[in-house]
């Protein structure tokens, strides 16, 4: 019963996700390209029908680059947020809070200044051949390092308090922050550099290829594969260190497996779309919340439902305010600092016990 | 018959002081044996040990003869199931899945619980007389209830050996009774049990064999009524005590009671 | 847990499908090189050049900050066309454009997703001094098939610079000036290989900070210790160079430069302020119309 119930979720929301991207292809920042239209046009992406003019198929590819960046980056982002909060086993660990995100985009901006920055401006534009994927494995190295030594400041016996936590991701995300400040600060005079360092800081959805989507969405299929490996073990983690162990878990490998591969997705996330906040605490939160703790249900569902999210999110933006909506970063942030805040507050008698 | 044995074991806490300093040990199946001793003598640490949680420092663990390090985690759970002494801080799943983790070691990492599984859970519940609170959340539970949930999940293991860490200790004597009662039925079913208690009135009672432990060393092995000799006692836990003997159709010699009795006068060491 | 992961696999599927039936579609060519007719400027500085050179219905859009930053900001004739936010794709093939214009500092994803359009794309050069805006006036004016109106103008520029030049001053009497920016969260200045730069030597004077090179953060102790003669404060967004101004002459750390104690701040507006264009010309003669006027007051002696 319990588990049909779940698949009916995982398919509502699965169902959903394919509305929302067909219908995002119907809206954009131009005008040139209306729904009716684009709809006709989506017909020819799967096989069906003829496609476009040639300007507004260009156009309609654009908005399926962004759309599936989108679903890939904001499924990236909570898987990532569903992993490390279940290791840590602490509802505030998510790539961003503890410094996964910003390990990762110091670790593109160090492989940027080693390439140059005309070799690697950024992913889709690149120089050479291999300078994106340098770039990328430099991200997974800097995010695994943060979260390596998160484990090894904050983790006492695979239990991280609160403030030990929160505490080493301040001290992670300004060290990270303060060094690739002092990298750009020190590339000011090259432009090219600056520019690409700046692109991954600061991301956005625009103006995405195959390469992108490709990149991201090869990432989270790697990570979801993780999933059936970890799933049952985080739950019986949830008991501790020693209680796993006695029934049999391998607790090592899996912390070992789940944190690597929180790291690999979000730094692909990063790696396509720059550092966007929050996405990774809200989305598991949300769905623990709704459909209970069990990592078999929660990890699969949070892909489906990051995916659904930052699609919907985006989708929002551009059907009310259109060409002026603000970056998914910007707009993360907005959203995403007040439910922070709603969250510590709803958890305040656990708190105050610090 | 299964068999768990300890070599000269000595056991420390990371870079701290000896904790365990060569403990001989072995418990077979069908026997219920009781670890003894008082706070701090090491007991907890040992049977930590024994279920092969922590390393040793030297001597080494058997189980049916084979060193305990060489097995993989799943068949160590396969073997030796653990009911830790407080279920810490348990939320958010329904008891059912909870009791479901004690198979862990029996199921394939991709699978869905088998028939059996999920048969071998309800079974470990109605043992537990929770079988009407299974979709209930862990959370729900008194502290005696959770008790009993622990134990659930070591029976739904399934495992030949039974290490038991302080199972009595928020229970009302009736409960105390009870588990004890359930402990002595694996026993009887074939399953070797260690419990380590405080509590020497039960462990008179129950166990076939006493092992009292005091600073990390076995001072006395053997039957209650050698082992919680008035003698030995007062070296250990001072000359408050009142001691008496019961005597029951089932044992073939009486059984020591003992109870903390302030004697008159000052308070002797 | 199967299933879900079987929903995945199937999701992957269908991208990879949709990926690789797109990129088999390969390149869109739109529109002809030659002559472009439908052009995209995508800074201020281009539409000031451009607007020498063609009529403003052949500019497609033109991007937001055009209308504080550029030389047709006031003139209705450009106020009306079309503007777009922020730099990205979709807006650029929206605008049917057959000649987009970026700078070096253009975001390169956005770029390159409009070359695989087939649209043509051509950057120009970052501008330094008066060489470059000419370089760069002659290529615009090949690209947009104008080349005789930027001859014209490339002419008119060499005599209005030839002019300033007549009536430099002697190398000992140009005063020391400052390029100074604050928008109140710290001080920026501009050395050597700046448009200002240029500017400001046009205008006979001296950079009291010639020694570094470009645009970098500056602070009110270097401020003090370059202690230039006058300050020009520019880069400002609409009114709020009077803002600077005001913050230069109230900072009680300032209180005893010399420029500062004698009033000596000169105001560039926005449009001649980043002039990356022939606009550099008319900074050069704004400056050097309020140098004289300075002098004519008293206020400013030859130079230390």
């Amino acid at each position: 019963m319990r588990s049909r119930s779940h698949v009916v979720v995982a398919g509502t929301m699965a169902g959903l996700l394919l509305v929302l991207l067909v219908a995002s292809l119907g809206v954009g920042p131009g005008d040139s390209l209306d729904f009716v239209t684009a709809m006709r046009g989506a017909r020819s992406l799967v096989g069906l029908g003829s496609e476009l003019e040639p300007l507004l198929q260009a156009t309609l590819e654009l908005r399926l680059w962004r759309v599936l960046t989108a679903a890939g980056v904001g499924a990236a982002l909570a898987l990532s947020g569903a992993l490390l909060q279940g290791v840590f086993r602490n509802a505030l660990a998510s790539p961003g809070v503890i410094g996964v995100s910003s390990g990762a985009s110091l670790g593109a901006a160090l492989a940027i200044l080693a390439l140059g920055g005309g070799a690697a401006m950024s992913l889709g534009a690149g120089g050479g051949r291999f300078a994106p994927l340098f770039i990328m494995l430099s991200a997974f190295l800097g995010s695994a390092v943060a979260v390596t030594i998160v484990v090894m400041l904050a983790a006492h016996r695979g239990r991280v308090s609160m403030p030990a936590l929160l505490l080493t991701g301040i001290a992670i995300n300004a060290c990270c922050g303060g060094l690739q400040a002092a990298i750009m600060s020190f590339s000011l005079g090259d432009y090219q550099l600056l520019r690409a360092i700046f692109a991954w800081t600061f991301g956005t959805l625009d103006d995405k290829a195959a390469l992108h989507v490709m990149v991201v969405w090869g990432a989270l299929a790697l990570g979801v594969l993780v999933i059936p490996f970890v799933a049952t073990e985080l739950d019986l983690l949830a008991g501790g260190e020693d209680d796993a162990r006695g029934l049999g878990v391998r607790t090592g490998r899996t912390r070992a497996l789940a944190v690597g591969a929180a790291a690999f997705v979000a730094a692909a996330a990063v790696a396509v779309a720059g550092q966007i906040a929050f996405v990774g605490l809200i989305v598991p939160h949300l769905l623990r919340g709704l459909f209970g703790r069990g990592h078999r249900q929660l990890l699969p569902l949070c892909v489906l439902g990051g995916a659904l999210f930052l699609v919907g999110a985006e989708f929002l933006q551009l059907v009310t305010v259109g060409r002026s909506a603000l970056k998914p970063g910007t707009f993360m942030s907005l959203v995403g600092g007040p439910f922070f805040i709603v969250l510590l507050l709803r958890q305040r008698r656990e708190f105050r016990t610090w | 018959m299964v068999t768990l044995e300890a070599e000269a074991l000595h056991l420390a806490f990371e870079g701290g002081p000896e904790v365990v300093r060569g403990v001989d040990l072995r418990l077979e199946g069908g026997r219920l044996v009781a670890l003894v001793g008082p706070n701090g003598a090491g007991k907890t640490t040992l049977l930590r040990a024994l279920a092969g949680l922590l390393p040793s420092d030297s001597g080494r663990v058997l189980v049916d003869g084979a060193d305990l390090a060489t097995l993989s985690a799943r068949e160590r759970a396969r073997r030796i199931a653990i009911v830790p002494q407080d279920g810490q801080a348990l939320q958010g799943t329904s008891l059912f899945d909870f009791v479901l983790g004690g198979r862990y070691a029996w199921r394939r990492p991709w699978a869905a619980p088998s028939r059996e599984d999920e048969e071998r859970v309800l079974a470990a519940l109605a043992e537990a007389e929770l079988t009407a609170r299974r979709d209930d959340r862990v959370e729900t539970l008194s502290g005696g209830e959770r008790q009993r949930l622990l134990l659930a999940r070591a029976l739904a293991q399934d495992a030949d050996l039974l290490l038991v860490d302080e199972p009595t200790a928020a229970l009302d004597p009736r409960r105390q009774l009870w588990v004890f009662d359930r402990l002595a039925e694996q026993a009887g079913a074939g399953r070797g049990v260690l419990v380590v208690t405080h509590d020497l009135n039960l462990a008179s009672q129950y166990a076939d064999e006493i092992h009292l432990l005091v600073a990390g060393r076995i001072r006395a092995s053997g039957a209650a009524r050698d082992v919680l000799a008035a003698r030995v006692l007062a070296e250990i836990y001072g000359e408050d005590l009142l001691i008496g003997e019961e005597r029951a159709a089932r044992w073939a010699e009486p059984r020591p009671f003992i109870l903390p009795w302030r004697r008159p006068g000052p308070p002797r060491p | 847990m199967k299933t879900s992961l079987s929903l995945f696999l199937l999701a992957l599927a269908i991208v990879s499908f949709a990926a690789l039936r797109a990129g088999q579609a390969g390149t869109v060519v739109v529109g002809s090189g030659s002559g472009a007719l439908r052009i995209l400027p995508t800074t201020s500085d281009q539409i000031d050049m451009l607007s020498e050179l063609v009529a403003p219905a052949r500019i497609v859009a033109m991007p937001e900050q055009a209308l504080t930053w550029s030389r047709v900001a006031e003139d209705p004739a450009w106020t009306c066309l079309p503007t777009f936010p922020r730099f990205q794709a979709e807006l650029v093939l929206d605008a049917r454009a057959d000649l987009v214009l970026v700078s070096p500092f253009a975001e390169p994803d956005s770029v390159a997703r409009i070359r695989d359009c087939g649209l043509r794309v051509e950057e120009l050069p970052i501008r330094r001094d008066l060489d470059d805006v000419i370089v760069a006036l002659r290529r615009l004016g090949r690209l947009v098939g104008a080349e005789e109106a930027a001859e014209g103008l490339v002419a008119d520029l060499i005599a209005r610079r030839d002019r300033l030049l007549e009536r430099l001053p002697p190398e000992g009497e140009r005063p020391r000036a400052l390029a100074y920016t604050n928008f109140g969260s710290g001080g920026w200045a501009a050395g050597r290989a700046t448009t200002i730069d240029c500017a400001m030597r046009l205008a006979g004077l001296r950079n009291a900070v010639a020694g570094r090179e470009g645009h970098f953060e500056f602070s009110f102790e270097e401020l003090l210790a370059a202690d230039p003669d006058l300050i020009v404060v520019s880069g400002a967004f609409g009114e709020s160079e009077d803002g600077m101004v005001a913050l230069l002459e109230s900072e009680p750390a300032l209180a005893r430069a010399q420029a500062v104690i004698e009033g000596r701040i000169l105001r560039l507006p926005p449009r001649l302020a980043s002039a990356g264009s022939q606009e550099l010309v008319a900074a050069a003669e704004f400056l050097a119309a309020e140098v004289r006027r300075l002098r004519s007051e008293g206020r400013l002696g030859s130079g230390r």
